[in-house]
């Protein structure tokens, strides 16, 4: 055993090209599936893991994994919203309570999501620098996002502009970072956190601009009628919510019909999410979805394009492991004379073999042992850029 | 005198019917050494494959070094062989991929009775020595000379210290000058070994060292 695995490890080293040239192609021929394979699982598993400890979401009608992937993962945009209204009552009734996420824009590229502090709390989020918002225009972010842009605490960065060339829109609004969030290996880590109202500010619900009284400019006055006064787009906007200007800050109409995205909703009981699943579903201008299903077939779309490029990846290892076959009896005739010397000095036909198996055995080996490491490395990397 | 090698009415056919060679008798007495000659195709080499256990003949006699060795199974034959028997090729044949200290050890490597003892490296060594060979010991056989490489291949064939040495043809391919140093080592390894000697040859100009020369075709005729 020992000298056919000398034998065949002097053969393959002496010709490197050749040995290099054979790894390299199972190596490659297995890394595509196997990426596929890990990329896929890993994608499941995180998927999965959110979606099993959040019970009920409750959004608009449409898309069910538009709501799925923007309400978990802040994924895509849902142009359709509902108001706070939908959920009135639940916690009176001591069914469970409901909690908001409002993901409609983003900060310097990053999802930015309004939401309660109760948010936290049932994600189990904890700081690792700083402490929570407590006053409008503040944020704590996700510990990628910290990483990514440099932030610390008292760090300031911008909601992003959503259409550079619409004059009407609503300014940027500078956000002061308060807090960073421990990894918490989920899409958290990637997003920035406001309050509700930031949010609706942001969105340009609510604002903030210079007092306006009789004594204002003419400059700045579009219409002056008694106990009303309009002004023009002339009046200084805030762009940064500050001690000093919070109190100007407000918002025309009733917070309850605000819009917002989803509700998380967390049942008390069995018996609170069966009353409140049955009463989302009957209930017009809403959809409930339970993200275990939703994800399920999802993920059954998934698998289905997964087994198309499984079924592609086989007829490629089929026809790569006929041609190494092809490359290894070819070499077994190229080197007939060396097998037979080996005989004629007295060693075994089995020998003979042996030497070929161990050839065989480490080409291979190595080739999937790079494979698995490729894959590895490349789910790795992948992995710091996916949604946890 | 003793023989070491002793063929009565050896028949051998191979597999595909078109050929079959017959030796009535061919004796080669302990330390003899005998050079067959005889024009390509007469079966020179195969007689040598059947002494060597290589091929075995369906009927007929062969006793090699006091065995006979067409009644021992193909297994034993080998270990005989790998024991008893050392092999030059006209070819060389050596393994390119492997050093020429492995090449040299390659007996011993596929199996030799002794172990790779320290015996055996300073016999490695010692032949290396005399056949110039001791600073090639670590590169590989295919950056050598012709030369080189059978004396590469002659220290493979002694490192065993066989009894019967077999030698086909392996100074085909050399010049004069090196034909006799290869030819002297040999027959100084053979001597102190007490071993016997068969060296196919078309090189009549050798044939004065031998003991004795055996011309096939008028010894045995053509094989058919």
């Amino acid at each position: 055993m020992r000298t056919a695995f000398l034998l065949a490890w002097r053969y393959l080293t002496c010709y490197r090209i050749r040995t290099g040239i054979l790894i390299g192609c199972i190596a490659i021929v297995a890394f595509l599936p196997l990426a596929v394979q890990q990329l896929v699982g890993h994608y499941e598993r995180e998927l999965r893991a959110r979606a099993d400890e959040t019970p009920l979401v409750v959004g608009a009608p449409g898309s069910r994994l538009d709501l799925l992937m923007n309400s978990l993962y802040f994924r895509g945009i849902v142009p359709s919203t509902i108001s706070g209204r939908v959920t009135a009552g639940i916690e009176g009734e001591g069914l469970g309570h409901a909690i908001p996420v409002h993901f409609r824009h983003r900060a310097q590229g990053h999802p930015l999501v309004g939401t309660t502090f109760e948010y936290f709390e049932f994600r189990g989020a904890r700081l690792a620098r700083g402490r929570w918002p407590g006053f409008l225009g503040q944020a704590v972010v996700g510990h990628r996002v910290a990483e990514a842009e440099g932030l610390t605490v008292g760090s300031t960065l911008l909601s992003d502009v959503e259409n550079l060339y619409d004059i009407g829109a609503s300014y940027p609004l500078k956000l002061r970072v308060v807090g960073i969030l421990e990894p918490q290996g989920n899409p958290d880590d990637e997003a920035v956190f406001v309050d509700l109202k930031t949010a609706w500010i942001i969105e340009g619900i609510g604002h903030g601009h210079q007092d306006v009284d009789e004594n204002t400019s003419n400059a700045l006055i579009m219409e002056r009628r008694k106990g009303h006064v309009a002004t023009n787009a002339a009046i200084v906007e805030y762009t940064e919510i500050t001690p000093e200007n919070v109190d100007r800050f407000h918002f025309h109409g009733d917070p309850a019909d605000f819009p917002v995205l989803s509700f998380v909703i967390v049942p008390a009981d069995d018996k609170g999410r069966t009353i409140l699943r049955s009463r989302y579903r009957h209930r017009e201008g809403v959809q409930v979805l339970e993200p275990a299903q939703a994800l399920r077939e999802l993920m059954e779309i998934v698998f289905q394009v997964k087994r198309f490029f499984d079924a592609n990846f086989a007829v490629i290892g089929v026809t790569t492991s006929l041609l190494l076959f092809l490359v290894l009896w070819l070499t077994r005739q190229i080197r007939a004379r060396e097998f037979e010397t080996l005989y004629r000095i007295g060693c075994s036909r089995g020998l003979q073999w042996a030497v070929q198996a161990w050839e065989i055995a480490l080409v291979v080996v190595t080739g999937l042992g790079l494979a698995i490491l490729g894959s590895n490395a490349v789910v790795w990397g992948l992995s710091t850029g996916l949604p946890g | 005198m003793r023989t070491s090698v002793s063929v009565h009415d050896l028949a051998f056919r191979y597999q595909s019917g078109s050929y079959e060679l017959e030796v009535p008798r061919f004796e080669v007495a302990e330390r003899e050494r005998v050079a067959l000659i005889g024009p390509s195709g007469v079966g020179k080499t195969t007689l040598l494959y059947l002494i060597a256990g290589i091929l075995q003949g369906h009927r007929g006699t062969l006793n090699v070094l006091g065995e006979s060795t067409g009644s021992l199974s193909e297994s034993r034959r080998r270990q005989f062989r790998l024991s008893h028997i050392g092999m030059i090729f006209q070819e060389f044949e050596l393994l390119d991929h492997l050093t020429v200290r492995e090449n040299i050890l390659l007996p011993y490597l596929a199996g030799a009775e002794q172990a790779r003892s320290e015996d055996v490296m300073e016999r490695m060594r010692r032949l290396s020595a005399r056949a110039g060979l001791e600073q090639y010991l670590g590169r590989r056989p295919c950056g050598l000379s012709q030369g080189e490489r059978q004396r590469v291949a002659i220290c493979r064939a002694l490192i065993t210290e066989p009894s019967l040495l077999l030698a086909d043809e392996p100074t085909g391919n050399l010049d004069p000058a090196t034909t006799r140093t290869i030819l002297d080592a040999v027959f100084e390894e053979a001597e102190e070994h007490q071993a016997s000697l068969i060296w196919i040859t078309h090189d009549h100009s050798i044939l004065g060292r031998f003991d004795r020369t055996v011309d096939f075709l008028a010894e045995f005729g053509e094989a058919s």
